[in-house]
């Protein structure tokens, strides 16, 4: 979304303007949805902080400044604080056996049952590897897998330096990578074959 | 490039986090470096294989949540804003701010009257105060005159002296302004030997008058009386005159 479009939604979004929040929250509930939900890997929690999330943008939308960053940045950080603080009181750290079903739904539309067989498994062991890492380098990896964002803005959100961002972002690139790697070029190699 | 320096930035260049020349660089390095170049490959379908299995999207009842909460909000803040309209509309239906402005208008008039009478009070004792100065100017004159006109009849008696005019100086009464006098604290200490057994002296009127005089000098005594030494309250301004 343009700045000056997003900025103009905000406004109006803060004076009541429903179609203009309603843009505002379908163009970013995904992203933050699914930030809150690899970090807590729950779908009633990460529900409940992404409503937490966009009720607080509601309540403080005239508090938002603008020159600070983007909207997407600023309700990350939020959600980001309201993770954290979830997971300092559960005292609990991500359990790759414990995923939920549904979000394989998604992988099994438009594919072939050995498509999806495949996917399925690899997502899988996506998800454990995911779950080895710390909360602090898992946050990196996915604001810059999932949503491409800079360096210097991750570094915003999470209240470090770039320098600091670089080097939790190389740690969980390493560790996913000794295990992935190998599921990576299988699955290139079954995928080439299947297709051919 | 080395090897060593490539596989440092590698992760800069695949995220698109690198200047221009260090870019083209590393891609003329990557092109000829077959480990190099792998590993970068490895990164690359890491970070698809992430983008494709990893988002997912929230349930449709977050949205009603969201929505509901957005309209409650709305609805509270329809009410507050009626209410503070509400509040702003004073006593009798008139707006506090107007109420306000009239108050401040009223006081402003007040003081304006009231300045324009102090100012017209001011102008009568000056008027009377004119009179009065002309009034002694006119006595003066006459008083000179007088001793002019004195001079002349002793000229008259005498007709053989000379005739002499005398300039006689107007004389001007002239106001002072005397400085009012200080009061002025005069204490005194009475030192009193405390190894000896004194009474405690009486204070109040002539004995303690008494006690003061009879003090000595190298004696030890302890009080002080302020009664002797009344300020000077009252002093009359002088009229001092002129020549």
């Amino acid at each position: 979304m343009k700045r000056e479009i997003e900025q103009n939604l905000i406004k109006r979004a803060c004076n009541g303007d429903k179609e203009a929040f309603s843009e505002i929250y379908f163009s970013l509930k995904d992203s933050i949805f699914g930030f809150a939900f690899r970090m807590i890997n729950k779908r009633g929690i990460a529900e409940e902080i992404t409503q937490e999330v966009f009720i607080f943008f509601i309540e403080n939308s005239d508090k938002y400044d603008f020159e600070k960053g983007n909207l997407f940045s600023f309700l990350c950080g939020v959600a980001r604080n309201k993770i954290l603080n979830h997971l300092k009181k559960s005292g609990t750290r991500l359990e790759s056996n414990n995923f939920e079903s549904e979000r394989f739904e998604n992988f099994a539309n438009n594919h072939s049952p050995f498509r999806n067989l495949l996917n399925k498994e690899f997502s899988a062991k996506i998800e454990e590897c995911m779950a080895e890492l710390s909360p602090l380098q898992r946050e990196v990896l996915l604001l810059r897998e999932l949503e491409d964002l800079p360096y210097e803005e991750i570094a915003e959100i999470t209240e470090t330096s770039v320098g600091v961002v670089k080097g939790r972002l190389f740690r969980a690139r390493r560790t996913l990578a000794k295990e992935l790697t190998p599921y990576v070029k299988s699955e290139e190699v079954l995928y080439e074959v299947h297709t051919s | 490039m080395k090897c060593i320096q490539v596989r440092e930035k590698l992760e800069a260049f695949s995220d698109d986090e690198i200047g221009f020349s260090e870019r083209e660089n590393i891609a003329s390095h990557l092109a000829n470096c077959e480990s190099c170049g792998s590993e970068f490959e490895g990164l690359k379908s890491l970070s698809k294989a992430m983008k494709n299995t990893l988002p997912m999207s929230a349930s449709a009842s977050l949205d009603a949540k969201v929505f509901e909460a957005f309209e409650s909000h709305n609805a509270v803040a329809t009410a507050v804003v009626t209410e503070e309209k509400q509040e702003k509309i004073g006593w009798f239906g008139i707006p506090k701010l107007a109420f306000a402005a009239a108050l401040l208008l009223l006081a402003m008039f007040s003081g304006f009257a009231f300045q324009l009478g102090r100012m017209s009070v001011g102008n009568v004792q000056e008027n009377l105060a004119e009179k009065d100065r002309k009034s002694v100017e006119e006595n003066k004159s006459k008083s000179s005159e007088f001793v002019v006109t004195n001079k002349t009849d002793s000229e008259e008696k005498e007709k053989k002296v000379e005739t002499k005019i005398v300039e006689v100086p107007v004389i001007k009464e002239r106001i002072i302004k005397i400085p009012v006098v200080q009061e002025k604290i005069v204490t005194r200490t009475i030192y009193v030997d405390r190894n000896q057994k004194v009474n405690k002296p009486n204070l109040s009127g002539k004995d303690n008058l008494a006690l003061n005089n009879s003090v000595k000098d190298g004696e030890f005594l302890t009080q002080t009386n302020l009664k002797d030494f009344q300020p000077v309250t009252e002093i009359k301004p002088k009229i001092s005159k002129e020549k």
